[in-house]
């Protein structure tokens, strides 16, 4: 039994309810303390409560519901719910509600009421759980937990459950206020978050933060940035709420008028590092982070399932069979549930249309966009299962075979279609007189029509993510000529002006490009051989053969093995565990970010040092060029000045031996000459002691930064630290007669700059940045 | 206390030491007392800019040599605020379009117009009325730029003269070239270098061999090594005389460390043919244009290193030079080198592999 109770008890109410009303937002004190223990509720039941109490059937975007609601909440509707035994809290909604109104949200409808429904795997609950746990009861826990995963995946949603197991009340959510009064948008967040920090004792709640402040905009993103970091570093004794904020990761295309590249900021990537920032990122122990992944299959399956059997009148089982896979691989359970239902919804009318046919109902479900590392893994890797969907689709188009005989089902051009019995997928087949190349053919052109038809793809990025990765195919062993074609693919690509071709002409190029010029290396390479499930599969030639040397100096020695050869189940266990750990090496991201960052830290320090030697009176030549300084002036220069410190040095020692010993009261004055022109000489300020930009490490610097360091910021710093050194040195040896090296410690004229930027350098992306095995799991 | 490059730079017309009939041409153009806009042009590395700052002085004294730099704002069409060093005396201005980048325009139109309105006041020597605007790297002004300067060249005539520095004359376009007098400045030849060399040994004191032969040997040695490129020339020169105490034929030469990248690079590419070779020379390309070596050198460098390889044969150096040829075309369309520096690497890899 629940009902609403219109409560009219304005006197607890701290806050303006005027100004509640117009900003939307919950300001954290606002529930009346008498309520706040007894206020406990679901949000989808209260929501379909609410809706047909206020009126609005109609399906709103999700938060504006909320928001709707909770603002109404706030002023002077509190909800009791007469505490419901959990199990009769059913899980299911009463069916009269199913049928009777088929416009209200499945997705509203089925969401989990109780914390062992939720589609997400009991580990990852488990790890939340704990952390949120920690976070509530324990000394010094962490402040702030950073949920990360794609969209539907149960981020929010788990939180509300949890807080309403743990706490059983609902979360505290910050939501964008629409309109403000008192303070400004940018402020608006800052503010939440200083009165949320009162949540405590009776009060105490957790902090849902999901609808992030507007933080493409410069001011809002660095007061967002700078209200989190305040709350993690928040007087360490006091005990802060727990604070859960909610991130749905993603990248997007570049601006195309952008031609500066160089950015790898929030515009194009919306991550954890782009959002929060260096700084609070440093904060360590201070906030956790927890990764979701999409939805698993046998979850979503489950549940999907449970939805159908729920509304069985409405779905054709046969058709559903092939339809429910498609829904499961976006892994996105929204999306999925909505698709389901409009889909069933469509099919219940749909036969009273004309001219419907089956394939119609493709059209339905979540456009399985690719992650970049899944696509070039796609491109490089090759696959040899395509999606039904892909095949239907793309199946008139396949070049260079017959006419499909149009009697026979399942059959295109010449190639059959075989269903895997363990995931659904299809696979193609040939008839046994064709070549196994028309096969590999077909299902790349499938492949890559799969992959262009995804509109995350950036070209440049694209382009360079293959560059990075073409090497890894087979652990490098393949012929020379193929990474030939697949550079000179690439390097044509980039000539292109981007007003003359249109870009999809030059997507189409590399992609195509790369993928068959590694296929055509499968083909001779590796061997072929129809396992027991009737699917083609590859064995690494170098496997079978074990003569690495050879492989790769002349793959024509090896006999392609001809189609339809059957391995024998163990040994094909084999071979495909040998596949999928070491065949290929691991993805990387491509380099040119921080070449670009690196490239820009040595113009800067280049042109630092140009334009400061053109104003010390030893210049006569005015301003060196930016080439000449760099290539010449920054080598030897610093070659010339270390000597030099190195002679002074020992020249100073070798007068001290002079003294010493009393050789006529004087060295030599040659010597002392030597030693007045030196000291002169390392008196000078901003010495070019290393070389301008860094070492060229021939190595090619791949050993994780430190080698180089490229700052003008670091310049400075390294000479005063050469300084220290050698002032210590001497200090030590040779006593105090020469002090050089003290004024260029106290006026070294860039001390001071150039450190606030300097911090986040080095560790943006390391070099060929590594997937996370969940990343190679998509593969 | 300065290098030796900067320390023994000819200050006058009279006392650079090669070349004597251009010097002879700009000291006869300085006292003429009108002053044409010129074109300097010849290699790095050959003393052009020393032979205009000498002919400044012969123009206006020493007052040229009091040079100051400048920090000047400047406003792009978007409204945004660009920075840019202007080295200046009382005679000159210098600036260096390249750093700007596309905003180059903006520095000619607005600069040239502001210096070109105010005339020159001189009470010292009141010599001449005009102000001298040296424009380094003048083949790296856009298009737009060079089109801006040619008006600016002729309205502002009477206020301002014009010396364009650059490398070649294949990118400044035709009218600047016809409103220019064309100066050449040729490399010095090695006996030439070999004689400014041992001017310096003799002054800083350095032990050179005492044979005469022995001594000139090295020195065009040295001179060889750095392509006669007297400022590269010299640096080295010092940079030999700071590692060694005396300097004999024994002495190993100090060799530029981007070059010896690239040296070892083309070595490793002839040895080991392969594709995981392929992506290990990546990093070090990335490495040698992150240090701002221009893409260009390394096409170039990479491509004589091959050529003088001995395991290269004569029919390879064909395609070798062709597939170079092939991407520094791309290299000057396209955006991104990595992609055609790489992309030679494969190709003469390739080749090598197929004319074995």
């Amino acid at each position: 039994m629940k009902y609403i109770s219109l409560d009219s008890d304005e006197g607890d109410s701290i806050i303006d309810d005027s100004l509640i009303e117009e900003t939307g937002s919950v300001p954290p004190v606002n529930h009346p303390k008498k309520h706040s223990k007894t206020i406990k509720r679901t949000r989808s039941i209260n929501l379909s409560e609410l809706a047909s109490h206020i009126g609005t059937t109609e399906k709103k975007p999700r938060h504006e519901k909320i928001l709707s609601s909770s603002s109404k909440l706030s002023a002077n509707l509190s909800i009791k719910s007469v505490s419901p035994s959990p199990s009769s809290s059913s899980s299911s909604p009463p069916s009269s509600s199913s049928s009777s109104s088929p416009s209200s949200s499945w997705v509203d409808k089925y969401s989990p009421t109780s914390i062992n429904d939720i589609a997400v795997h009991p580990r990852k609950i488990k790890e939340v759980r704990t952390k949120l746990t920690s976070m509530l009861y324990h000394d010094y826990p962490p402040r702030l937990l950073i949920l990360t995963g794609p969209s539907g995946s149960g981020k929010s949603t788990m939180v509300k459950l949890l807080s309403q197991e743990l706490l059983s009340k609902p979360v505290l959510e910050w939501i964008n206020p629409s309109t403000i009064k008192n303070t400004s948008h940018v402020d608006a967040f800052s503010e939440f978050l200083k009165a949320a920090k009162y949540c405590q004792g009776q009060n105490l709640s957790i902090i849902l933060v999901e609808d992030l402040p507007f933080i493409f905009h410069e001011p809002t993103k660095d007061a967002f940035q700078a209200a989190v970091y305040q709350w993690l570093h928040y007087d360490p004794l006091t005990t802060l709420p727990p604070l859960v904020i909610c991130l749905t990761e993603e990248n997007f295309e570049n601006d195309k008028n952008n031609n500066n590249f160089a950015s790898w900021d929030i515009t194009n990537n919306f991550s954890v590092d782009t959002v929060f920032g260096h700084k609070v990122l440093q904060s360590h122990g201070k906030y956790q982070q927890i990764k979701f992944n999409p939805v698993n299959a046998t979850l979503m399956t489950k549940t999907l399932k449970r939805i159908v059997n729920d509304n069985s009148q409405l779905f054709n089982h046969h058709q559903l069979k092939s339809y429910l896979p498609k829904l499961v691989a976006s892994g996105d359970i929204r999306s999925a549930i909505l698709s389901l239902q409009c889909w069933g919804s469509w099919r219940s009318k749909a036969h009273q249309l004309p001219g419907v046919t089956d394939s119609m109902y493709l059209v339905f479900g979540k456009d399985v966009s690719f992650d970049l590392f899944h696509i070039i893994g796609k491109i490089i890797y090759g696959s040899q299962k395509v999606q039904p969907a892909d095949l239907l689709r793309y199946s008139e188009e396949i070049p260079g075979n017959r006419q499909s005989p149009p009697d026979k089902k399942n059959c295109f051009n010449g190639l059959y279609l075989k269903k895997s019995s363990s995931d659904n997928s299809l696979s193609l087949k040939s008839s046994p007189t064709d070549q196994p190349y028309n096969i590999k053919l077909a299902t790349n052109y499938v492949l890559c029509n799969t992959i262009l038809a995804s509109n995350t793809l950036d070209l440049r990025l694209l382009s360079l993510l293959i560059l990075e990765n073409y090497a890894i195919y087979n652990c490098s062993h393949y012929k020379l000529s193929k990474a030939s074609k697949i550079l000179k693919i690439l390097s044509l690509v980039d000539t292109f002006p981007k007003w003359q071709v249109d870009l999809e002409v030059a997507t189409d190029l590399v992609v195509r490009g790369t993928r068959i010029s590694l296929e055509q290396d499968i083909s001779k390479n590796q061997v072929m051989y129809l396992d027991n499930l009737g699917k083609w599969s590859l064995i690494n030639g170098e496997k079978l053969l074990k003569n690495e040397e050879s492989l790769r100096n002349d793959d024509k020695k090896f006999p392609l093995k001809s189609q339809g050869q059957f391995v024998n189940p163990h040994q094909k266990s084999s071979t495909s565990n040998h596949r999928s750990s070491n065949h290929h090496d691991k993805l990387g991201f491509p380099r040119d970010f921080k070449l670009m960052k690196k490239s820009r830290h040595t113009k800067d320090a280049v042109n630092f040092h140009r334009y400061q030697k053109s104003q010390t009176s030893s210049s006569t030549i005015g301003i060196l060029s930016f080439n000449d300084t760099n290539l010449y002036h920054g080598y030897y220069e610093a070659v010339i000045n270390q000597q030099k410190q190195f002679k002074g040095k020992s020249y100073g020692y070798i007068a001290q031996q002079f003294k010493d010993k009393n050789y006529a009261g004087h060295p030599p004055s040659r010597l002392q000459n030597k030693i007045d022109e030196l000291s002169q000489w390392s008196t000078q300020k901003n010495l070019l002691i290393k070389r301008l930009g860094g070492e060229i490490n021939s190595n090619g610097g791949d050993q994780a930064g430190g080698t180089v360091s490229t700052m003008m910021g670091d310049l400075g710093r390294n000479n005063i630290a050469e300084y220290y050194k050698n002032y210590e040195i001497y200090q030590g040896n040779f006593g105090e007669e020469n002090d050089y090296s003290e004024g260029e410690l106290e006026d070294d004229p860039i001390d001071d700059d150039g450190d606030d930027d300097n911090v986040g350098g080095g560790d943006n992306w390391s070099d060929g940045e590594m997937m996370s095995d969940s990343d190679l799991d998509n593969f | 206390m300065s290098l030796w490059v900067d320390k023994y730079r000819p200050k006058s017309l009279d006392s650079i030491d090669y070349h004597f009939n251009i010097s002879k041409r700009l000291k006869s153009l300085a006292s003429s007392g009108d002053f044409p806009h010129l074109l300097v042009y010849g290699p790095s590395g050959a003393g052009k800019k020393t032979r205009i700052l000498a002919t400044l002085q012969e123009l206006y004294g020493p007052g040229v040599n009091r040079m100051k730099i400048d920090v000047r704002t400047f406003k792009t069409p978007s409204n945004r605020k660009i920075e840019f060093n202007i080295v200046s005396s009382p005679y000159h201005i210098e600036i260096t379009p390249s750093d700007l980048g596309n905003n180059d325009r903006i520095i000619i139109q607005d600069l040239l117009k502001e210096i070109g309105q105010t005339e020159q006041i001189d009470f010292q020597t009141g010599k001449h009325r005009f102000k001298i605007v040296i424009i380094n790297e003048a083949d790296s002004l856009s298009r737009d730029a060079q089109a801006a300067l040619r008006r600016t060249m002729e309205k502002y005539s009477t206020n301002i003269r014009l010396i364009l520095i650059s490398n070649s004359t294949s990118n400044i376009i035709p009218p600047i070239k016809s409103r220019t007098l064309l100066i050449r400045v040729p490399l010095p030849t090695v006996n030439e270098i070999v004689g400014v060399l041992s001017k310096i040994a003799e002054k800083e004191d350095i032990r050179l061999p005492s044979n005469e032969d022995e001594k000139s040997s090295i020195l065009a040695k040295i001179a060889e090594h750095s392509d006669r490129n007297l400022r590269k020339t010299i640096l080295s020169f010092e940079a030999l005389a700071m590692t060694n105490d005396s300097i004999s034929s024994a002495c190993k030469l100090v060799e530029l460390d981007w070059e010896k990248v690239i040296a070892d690079l083309s070595k490793q590419v002839v040895k080991d043919r392969s594709v995981k070779n392929l992506s290990q020379s990546r990093s070090v390309l990335y490495e040698l244009l992150s240090h701002c070596i221009p893409a260009k050198i390394i096409l170039k460098e990479l491509t004589f290193n091959l050529l003088c390889d001995p395991r290269v044969t004569d029919p390879m150096k064909y395609d070798i030079v062709d597939a170079s040829s092939l991407f520094d075309e791309r290299l000057s369309l396209g955006s991104k080198d990595i992609f055609h520096l790489e992309g030679f690497l494969a190709r003469s890899m390739v080749i090598m592999e197929s004319k074995k």
